[in-house]
Parts: C-alpha cells; structure tokens; sequence
C-alpha cells in the first residue's frame, strides 16, 4: 500500500515538506496563484513517478471535489461563518473547488508516499514525551487491524450474497449496516484486549537510533520556510 | 511445604458469579522445565492463564483464593505490572500484543538497553530477519505469533505462560514454537503451555496434566495421538469436474501468491487443501468464489468463467464458511442468522429449518449466536450457508483450534454435506483430519501445486511430508499404518 519515495530524505524532512505543500493552498487568494500549485503538485507528481498511483486513489471522491463548485457558487451568500456581498460567484466557486482539489491531491500523495513508520520516528525526534511516539504508533496499528477486519466481513458477507453497490444511494447505504454490527462488536472488543495487552507488556521502550539532519535536509527546511514566508507575502501584501 | 525456586500453585479457585471455573488447581513447574496443560474447549485453560498473569482478578472480576507462588512469594495478591516481570503471557489474540509498525520496530520495543546485536539474534533465531522491514499486517498467522514470541522472550521473565500457541500455526511454526521452548528450557525458563491440542510440541514438553472441567488429573505420561480410524470410501472416479483453475496466476502486490496453478475438482468429492502458512490456500478457494479473480489465468466453476460474475452472484453455487465464524455474526437470533443469507439471495426464509436440522441446532433457534460454544458457532455458519443451497462448499481452515470433539462435529457434518451430493472442499493444516475425511488431496507450496493425489498416498510419505512442510499423520509418529 505504501510506496518509498526513492529519496534518502530524513523523515522529519519529509514531514515538513507535506506540511509546508498542505498549507500552500490555505495561503493562496487568488486563482492563479492557486492553479501554480496545483500545477506544480501534479508535476513533483510526475516527477516521482506517484501521479498515476494518487490520482487513482481519488477517483472515488471526484465527485465530490466537482460538487464543490455548485455549493460554493451559489451557497457562499448565505454563509454562516461570515457576511458576504458577493450574491451568485462562479469564479468564487471555481476557487474553492480548486483549492478542495489541491488539499485532497496533497493529503493523498501525503499519506500514500510517507511511510507511518517515519511519522512515528518524526514525532519521537522531537524531543517529546515517548508515550505520544508508542499512542501514535498504537493508533495507526489499530488502523490497520480495523481495515482488515473490515476487509474480512466485507468478503463474508458478498460471500453470503450481499450485493453492496446494487440499488438506490439510500438502499447501498442501507447494504452498510450489516457490515457495521460485527465491525463494531469486534472493534469495542479489540480495544478492550489492546489495553490489557499493553499492561501484559513489562516495558515499552522508545530509545531509538535517530541520526542528526544531514546537510541537504536543512536546506530543503529551509526552503520550505522560504516558500511559506513568501507566498504569505505575496498573498497578503501584493493581492488586495 | 514450601517449594523454593519453581512456579507453585496451590488449591487454586476461581469463580464468575456463582460459577467455578476453576476448583482446586495445584502444579508446579521448575525453571528449564515444560509443563502442557490441555483441555477441551471451556475446560479453564485461558482462565488460569489469566489467574496466573493476574488479569483475574485484576481487570476482569472475579473471585480467586488459593495461592500462587514465584520462589517461595506470594504471586496472588500482586498488580498485572508487577507479575509480567517474572511471569509473561503470550495471549491467544496474540495479533493484539503486537505493538510496532514492522517487525524491527516491535522488537525494538522490547529491547532493554536498545542493543543493536540483541536484535540481531532475535532476528536471526526466529528467522525473522527476511521480514524486518515487513509490515505486522502483511505477515502471515505462524509468523506474527513468532514475533509475539520473540517480544515476550526479549524481556526477560522466569516463566512464560503460552495461551493455546499452536493453534494457528503451520507445521513449520509450530516446529519453530518446538525450538523457541527448548531454548527458553536450555535458558532455565519455566514454560507453561495450554492448549487443545499441541501436536507438534510432544518432543519437548517435559510433563502433560489434562485440565477437564472442575478437576485437574496428571497425565504424567505424554498422550496417546489421537488415532484415524478406518472408513471405507467410495471414491468418485467420474470426470465430471465441477471446478477447474486453467493456469492460474495471482499478485496482491509485491510478488505472485499463486503461479500458474491448474487442477480440477470433481462433483460431489471432498477435496482437502494443505500447505504452509502463506502458501496461497486461501487465496486459491477465493478464486472459487469469485472474491478474487484470477491476474491470469482463468477459474471454472460449474462452466461459469468467475471473472464475468460477481461474488454474491456466485454465492448461488459456492458457499464458504469462514475462519473465525463469530466475527461475521449479525443477528440476534440463530434463526435470523442462518436467514440472512436467504433473504439476500431469494428474500424468503425457505430452507432455515431445514439447514438448522442439519447441523442439530433447531432447538437453538432463539439464542443469540455469539452464547454458542466454539463448536456450535461453527455449525452454524455451517447452517447459514448449507440454508442457501449450494452445489460446493469451501471450508476454510475449520480445525484451527479446535477440541477433539468439535473436530468430531465438522467431521460428520462434512459427511452429511458428501452424503447429499455437495461438493466440499477444506482447506486446513490438519493431516489426520484430511486422511479421516477427505477424497483427494493437493499440497500447496510457494503459490504452486507441489503434489496433488490420494491423502494416504501423499501422507504417508514422509519425504514429501518434509519438502512441503506439512505436519505428519499421527499414526505414522506411533509408526502404524492404517489401511483405507
């Protein structure tokens, strides 16, 4: 499921730099601005020979990405969050629809090229206290363990003659629920054995090898701090 | 008298409400010593187990008196955290007490002062060290009970408590589980072993006490295998073949988990699957049914080529009946469990009564299925896919863990299943069960058919048995030979 990136990167380098990529879209305020990103994103992308393997993986929520449009568009006047003049805005719609579109192609390439492994090891370097590197550790386990239970029930059950994708949204969304019951009995139980298990385990030790940043990984920090700072600049000073 | 340097529990008592599960337990077991106690199914293994590490009564309530003592202390009164230094226990959901990410990072959780040759050993002792880098979730039952094993040995405790260790495992791992107690012996650990049945570990357990209900007896002798008896078989020589894999190839991901496998199953036979843990057998009956289709290749069943329909079209002709039945329940009610098939297919409940008949559990309609024993759980999934009416029925892995006599239970109801003309096919590690009732046999290895024929045939030969690393018959260990 998870593909290394062919690059010796640290992996608190890693981190910042999604971190860095997330918040672009956050800071953009104009179109253009927004599609640089974009464009850009598809092209690192490419160059890391993922885009095929992430735009695959969205493919079930482009419709909703498209949905974005419409909403925007048309509901942003009526905004519970802020006053708005603007009345029917296209161009508004168009807007955050792109910038949906860009959080959800960096979260994807985020979670499909960084390996939980190197999270985990991010958030131990950092100095902080060991039983959050083990919590994080234990919630991506779970994770895990809940997918494949998921997978398991869901194949006993077409097996069973369940058609899940059959009928109207309401009736597939109806199909769920007998998946749901087991998924949850066996998920309360599990976290009741995990705790249990985790008292069983005499010590947990979270001393582990980290190496110090290596030159080219400070300077992609660096970089990444550049880019913030400048686009900040840009969106907050050059467009009004 | 006080016995000074061993594990000693004396008159020990448990009880839930007003029940006693345990009644006047006393052993002991010396360091570099292995003591099995086995026991049918609800006979107060995993309690005692619990009794021992103190998750009774420290987590789960319940009232215990008796003693426990660790070189002349008194174990019984201690918290969990203060036992698990000297007492460890590998639990029978062992997957839970893995806590890493990989393996690597398991291991380095339990690594004392982080020493970089521990690991090394540990890595190399349990041949774990091809998996290092592997994700927990991507490797196999036998390999992660490995590293649970591997974790509780890294710290260090006088004796290990293992909760029924081979139930899951290949005859590979078990034969690894074997070396792992006679190293912790060589260590001067104590071990305890609860199980069912522990064929595989006989060579190295020291001493045998059968745990039944309410009493504990020594043994003080190893057991008797369990023998095959005759049967007489009417072997289907017909060439009408119900199922045929044509060249079939199949990758999850990284490499190919079936390589250009082609058999064919004839109507009305009861084929057996066998084969090392990740050797592709499950993957290979999920192409029968079409949960899986083939990456080359083509799976004809009932001259229906799997790749046009999908999995619940073809629960018409293939039932399956899943390892670990209990996860799949939905109902509240064994009838409306056994239905739920039923409905999905033909939206009627014909057959339900029918079905539960079949596997004796009419007169259970109204339970709830989760309140079944281990057996019964499993003769019920049983029911829910025989009340769907289908011509093949695919067992997977049904002897994993069970009693001598639920493995009687499935053994009759395979029976009755070739009685009526179905097709079954069982996919298990269990040699003796596959001589008992199968017709025709094929041994997987590496993703490939490496021998396919008559069960004794195959069985009893014993340098096939070792290439395939398969377990062997029992009776050939007692070296006898039953004749078919």
């Amino acid at each position: 499921m998870f593909i290394k990136i062919n690059l010796e990167l640290d992996p608190r380098t890693k981190i910042t730099l999604f971190i860095t990529w997330f918040s672009l879209p956050f800071f953009c305020k104009d179109i253009y601005s927004l599609l640089t990103v974009l464009i850009s994103t598809v092209l690192v992308l490419i160059l890391l020979r993922s885009a095929t393997l992430v735009f695959r993986k969205m493919k079930i929520i482009v419709p909703l990405i498209l949905l974005a449009w419409p909403l925007w568009t048309f509901l942003s006047q009526w905004s519970l969050f802020h006053t708005s003049t603007r009345g029917v805005d296209p161009i508004f719609g168009l807007f955050m629809m792109l910038r949906l579109l860009s959080i959800i192609t960096i979260s994807t390439a985020f979670i499909l090229l960084v390996r939980p492994t190197e999270i985990i090891r991010s958030v131990i370097s950092l100095k902080l206290p060991s039983s959050l590197g083990v919590i994080v550790a234990l919630a991506f386990r779970n994770l895990y363990i809940i997918a494949e239970d998921y997978k398991s029930i869901k194949e006993a059950h077409i097996s069973r003659g369940l058609e899940l994708d059959k009928g109207s949204l309401i009736r597939r969304i109806k199909n769920y629920i007998p998946l749901l019951i087991p998924l949850i009995i066996k998920s309360i139980d599990n976290a009741e054995k995990l705790v249990l298990a985790l008292e069983l385990r005499p010590n947990i030790m979270t001393r582990r090898k980290i190496k110090p940043l290596r030159f080219y990984d400070i300077l992609i920090m660096v970089g990444c701090i550049l880019v913030v700072i400048s686009v900040i600049y840009y969106s907050f000073y050059m467009v009004r | 008298m006080e016995a000074v340097g061993c594990l000693e529990v004396r008159n020990l008592n448990c009880r839930f409400d007003s029940k006693w599960i345990l009644r006047n337990v006393s052993f002991e077991i010396k360091p570099g010593e292995a003591l099995a106690i086995i026991g049918p199914s609800a006979s107060g293994k995993t309690t005692l187990a619990y009794c021992l590490s103190g998750i009774i009564p420290n987590r789960i309530p319940g009232e215990v008196s008796g003693s426990i003592r660790v070189d002349g202390e008194e174990f019984l009164g201690k918290p969990i955290r203060e036992r698990t230094k000297t007492i460890s226990i590998v639990l029978q959901n062992y997957e839970l007490q893995i806590f890493g990410l990989t393996v690597e990072e398991d291991l380095e959780l339990s690594i004392k002062d982080n020493d970089e040759s521990t690991l090394e050993w540990i890595l190399r002792f349990f041949e774990l060290e091809k998996y290092r880098d592997y994700y927990v979730h991507e490797l196999s039952g036998g390999l992660k009970h490995r590293l649970v094993i591997a974790s509780a040995i890294l710290s260090d405790p006088k004796y290990i408590v293992m909760d029924d260790p081979v139930a899951n495992l290949d005859w590979k791992s078990k034969k690894i589980t074997a070396r792992t107690i006679e190293l912790l012996k060589e260590r001067g650990k104590g071990v305890v072993i609860l199980g069912r049945r522990l064929k595989g570990l006989e060579k190295v357990i020291d001493r045998w006490i059968y745990l039944a209900q309410d009493c504990l007896e020594n043994v003080n002798q190893k057991l008797n295998h369990p023998t095959v008896e005759n049967r007489k078989t009417v072997l289907n020589t017909t060439e009408d073949f119900i199922i045929e894999f044509r060249n079939v190839y199949y990758k999850y991901s990284r490499e190919y988990v079936l390589k250009n496998i082609s058999l064919r199953i004839r109507k009305g036979e009861v084929y057996a699957v066998m084969g090392p843990n990740g050797s592709g057998k499950t993957t290979l009956m999920k192409h029968v049914n079409g949960l899986l289709k083939p990456f080359r290749g083509s799976v004809i069943v009932k001259d229906m080529d799997t790749k046009k329909y999908s999995p619940a079209e073809m629960s018409r002709y293939v039932g399956m009946v899943f390892q670990d039945p209990e996860k799949y329940f939905v109902s509240e009610t064994v009838w409306d469990e056994v239905a739920f098939g039923v409905r999905n297919l033909i939206g009627s409940e014909e057959n339900v009564e029918e079905a539960l008949r079949m596997v004796n559990l009419l007169d259970k309609k109204k339970s709830s299925p989760y309140s079944l024993s281990m057996g019964e759980k499993l003769r019920l999934y049983i029911a829910c896919v025989l009340a769907m009416s289908p011509e093949i029925v695919i067992l997977d892995e049904p002897t994993t863990g069970q009693d001598e006599e639920t493995l009687k239970q499935i053994k009759d109801a395979i029976e009755k299943l070739k009685d009526m003309g179905r097709t079954v096919i069982v996919v298990t590690h269990d040699s003796d069960f596959v001589f008992s009732v199968a017709d025709r046999l094929a041994i997987l290895k590496d993703g490939t058919i490496y021998a396919e024929g008559n069960p004794l045939q195959l069985l009893s030969n014993p340098s096939l048995i070792e290439g395939a690393e398969i377990e062997p018959l029992s009776i050939l260990s007692g070296e006898k030979c039953l004749s078919r």
